[in-house]
């Protein structure tokens, strides 16, 4: 073998060994490179996989938020509902007559609740259904409705019914009729009821291509049915208390008118009895003055001597007589002051003096009877009166005091401190044998004496009480009586104690006539 | 509305939305213009189809319908990296969706979804963007400009979200704004400001200091 063919031989297997390690190298190469695309291909598959999971998941999560939005639409279109029925209602609840109910109904309500088409109805006095509110109806379509509403049928029985009617709760008959009637597929129809029945309805709908009503929509338009119907019984029961109101002013100012007649013709006819007592009264001093001067000039033997029964007899006649001038002179001054012509001589008089001349005159008859009279300290000074009249007035309480109080009792006057209208209070008490709650009420009345006892044995006109409350209400005062039969009795009055106080209360007196 | 100011102004933007993409990524196959006509070669509506079942029916002809606004389409970009939503404002005979505006074609898009916290706390990311870029100057005024849908997602809460800006910006200052159809704007904040944008659904937020 040459060199050269040793060379090729050499060059050969150099060649066939590159080339079977080229071979081994790509047959290694392709077999990885297939593994990697198999990895490759089994990743792009779960990668598929997750993307369609991930779609599916998508899927579900728009669901779940289609489904949450809807209620939260409903929600918020509830809630939008509610607070502008509540409105409505506070605003109807304001409203006093029935007209006024529905001018307070807004139509924005119905478009917060979502609805284009609203009649409202109800019946007047003569009990027709009007129309009240119309939204989305010619006046001639309403009509129409009102006519097929309260012919016979479904449609009447609906409104006599006590539930609400809608497109999604109404059996087949009635909901075809009520989207006949009201040209609404969708809706809502609401008897408005009063305690005496139906007297109207209310119908929210929609046309054909909105979306349905639900059942919150209903209970709305029931709630704002409800609202009307207790709106209406509340305007009823105000105009009710309202006409009785004023049937009863009007009866109070007839029955014034009355009264105000009546006294006036009281008054006259007092007045008439006073001129009257008074001419009588006048009549009868004459000759009164002549029996008394008759027998004082028999009794004093002028004429001639008269045996002593005769003179005994004189005697009576004369302390009888004297008697019956007190009488008619008591009567004459009641008669006088009721009737305004006894001029009162107004003056500030201190309060000292008066009682002072009073318990000086009336001190022999302390004495005689045995009674404690007892002035209790007086913090006033003076007071606005008649001073004659006033003494004229304790004269008279303190002799009956005296009069009715058994022996070691205790009499007391006091006078206490102004009130607040400016009159000071007097009081006469005494621990005699008082009055009978019976006799209170007449002890003021003329001629009236209590039915006891002593009466029986002491002499009275029975018109010292009358003259004494006469005075004192001739001072713009007034005069009354506790009593406690058995314990005593006290007699209050008032008088003013200044000028200023006097002229208010005749001011107040005026304005109350 | 019309706002005139004048003189030396700083003025600052922060623009947000609150959306997050649903299911797996599917891609724009054909476009013209506004109108989407298929995704991953269907018709543009079985995405919502496939989400929203039977209640994708109620998408056709209602502008702002209250599905549309609550679940957007979301157009990844890749430039900002963010998505771009689009509101749908009709549904085609075809099944092609009538977008407010063009969408990039062959662009990845999501079904988008939001709730009510992710909505306010998007209001508070844009005022804290403003409140970013103001530093430390006071803002004198300050303007939203915010979709009329987010307000459908939040409901009777939608004052909370101005509290919650006045907490970040300012209870004193003076705030205005409006709502809108749809934000013009970069995304973020005006340092964007060379790529302008349609928005739909989301706040816009204007300071001027």
């Amino acid at each position: 073998m040459d060199t050269s063919t040793l060379e090729i031989l050499w060059v050969l297997g150099i060649v066939i060994f590159v080339l079977l390690c080229a071979t081994t190298y790509l047959f290694y190469a392709t077999l990885t490179k297939e593994e990697t695309v198999n990895t490759m291909k089994e990743e792009h598959k779960k990668l598929m996989r997750s993307f369609n999971d991930l779609d599916e998941q998508a899927k579900m999560i728009v669901r779940t938020d289609l489904e949450l939005n809807k209620i939260r639409e409903e929600m918020d279109k509830r809630l939008n509902g509610l607070n502008a029925l509540q409105r409505t209602s506070r605003q109807m609840s304001q409203a006093l007559n029935k007209s006024e109910i529905f001018q307070k109904i807004s139509p924005v309500l119905f478009e917060d609740l979502g609805f284009s088409r609203v009649l409202i109805a109800s019946m007047d006095d003569s009990y027709i259904l009007k129309i009240r509110l119309n939204i989305g109806y010619t006046q001639t379509q309403a009509e129409a409705i009102l006519k097929e509403i309260t012919a016979e049928g479904p449609l009447k029985t609906a409104l006599q019914e006590i539930h609400s009617v809608s497109s999604i709760n109404c059996p087949g008959k009635t909901r075809e009729k009520m989207i006949h009637a009201f040209e609404a597929e969708h809706f809502i129809f609401s008897p408005v009821l009063t305690q005496s029945g139906g007297i109207g309805f209310v119908f929210a709908g929609n046309r054909y291509n909105a979306p349905a009503v639900t059942q919150g929509d209903e209970e709305l338009i029931t709630i704002l049915a409800g609202q009307i119907g207790q709106s209406i019984e509340n305007v009823q029961l105000f105009e009710k208390v309202f006409r009785s109101s004023q049937e009863l002013e009007l009866k109070v100012a007839d029955r014034t008118k009355q009264l105000a007649g009546a006294l006036q013709k009281v008054n006259e006819i007092s007045n008439k009895k006073s001129e009257f007592v008074s001419a009588v009264s006048h009549e009868l001093r004459t000759p009164l003055t002549s029996i008394k001067g008759y027998a004082a000039i028999l009794i004093a033997g002028k004429i001639g001597e008269v045996p002593p029964a005769v003179k005994e007899r004189l005697a009576k006649i004369n302390s009888h007589s004297d008697n019956l001038v007190s009488l008619i002179n008591d009567l004459l001054d009641i008669a006088r002051i009721e009737s305004g012509r006894q001029e009162m001589k107004f003056a500030v008089y201190k309060i000292k003096n008066i009682i002072e001349n009073v318990t000086d005159l009336l001190a022999p008859q302390v004495t005689a009877k045995g009674v404690k009279l007892q002035i209790s300290p007086i913090s006033l000074e003076g007071v606005y009166v008649d001073s004659s009249q006033i003494e004229r007035v304790l004269i008279n309480l303190l002799s009956n005091a005296i009069k009715f109080t058994p022996p070691n009792g205790t009499i007391t006057l006091e006078v206490a401190p102004k009130l607040d209208d400016g009159y000071a209070v007097f009081s006469v008490s005494d621990t005699g044998i008082g009055i009978p709650a019976a006799d209170i009420q007449k002890l003021f009345s003329e001629f009236f004496r209590v039915d006891n006892e002593i009466n029986q044995n002491v002499k009275g006109t029975g018109l010292g009480l009358v003259l004494a409350k006469n005075i004192v209400q001739a001072h713009r005062g007034k005069m009354w009586v506790q009593s406690q039969a058995g314990r005593g009795t006290t007699f209050y009055f008032t008088l003013p104690s200044s000028q200023k106080s006097y002229e208010e209360h005749m001011k107040l007196e005026k304005t109350n006539a | 509305m019309a706002y005139c100011w004048a003189g030396g102004s700083h003025l600052s933007l922060g623009c947000k939305h609150s959306f997050k993409p649903l299911g797996r990524p599917r891609t724009i196959t054909k476009v013209d213009g506004p109108v989407l006509h298929t995704i991953d070669n269907k018709p543009a509506i079985e995405i919502y189809k496939h989400f929203l079942d039977s209640e994708a029916e109620g998408l056709k002809n209602v502008t702002l319908n209250s599905h549309a606004a609550m679940y957007p389409l979301g157009f990844y970009l890749e430039g900002p990296r963010q998505y771009l939503l689009r509101n749908i404002i009709d549904i085609l005979d075809d099944g092609s969706i009538v977008c407010q505006e063009g969408v990039p074609h062959g662009a990845e898009v999501h079904l988008m979804i939001s709730n009510k916290d992710s909505c306010r706390n998007s209001a508070i990311e844009a005022a804290e963007l403003v409140k970013t870029s103001l530093a430390d100057k006071p803002a004198k005024l300050v303007l939203v400009f915010e979709s009329l849908a987010r307000h459908k997602i939040l409901g009777r809460s939608a004052f909370s979200e101005i509290q919650a800006i006045k907490n970040v910006l300012g209870v004193t200052t003076p705030i205005a704004g409006m709502c809108t159809y749809g934000e013009i704007g970069p995304f973020d904040t005006l340092n964007n400001i060379k790529n302008i944008y349609l928005h739909n659904e989301s706040i816009l937020i204007v300071a001027i200091s």
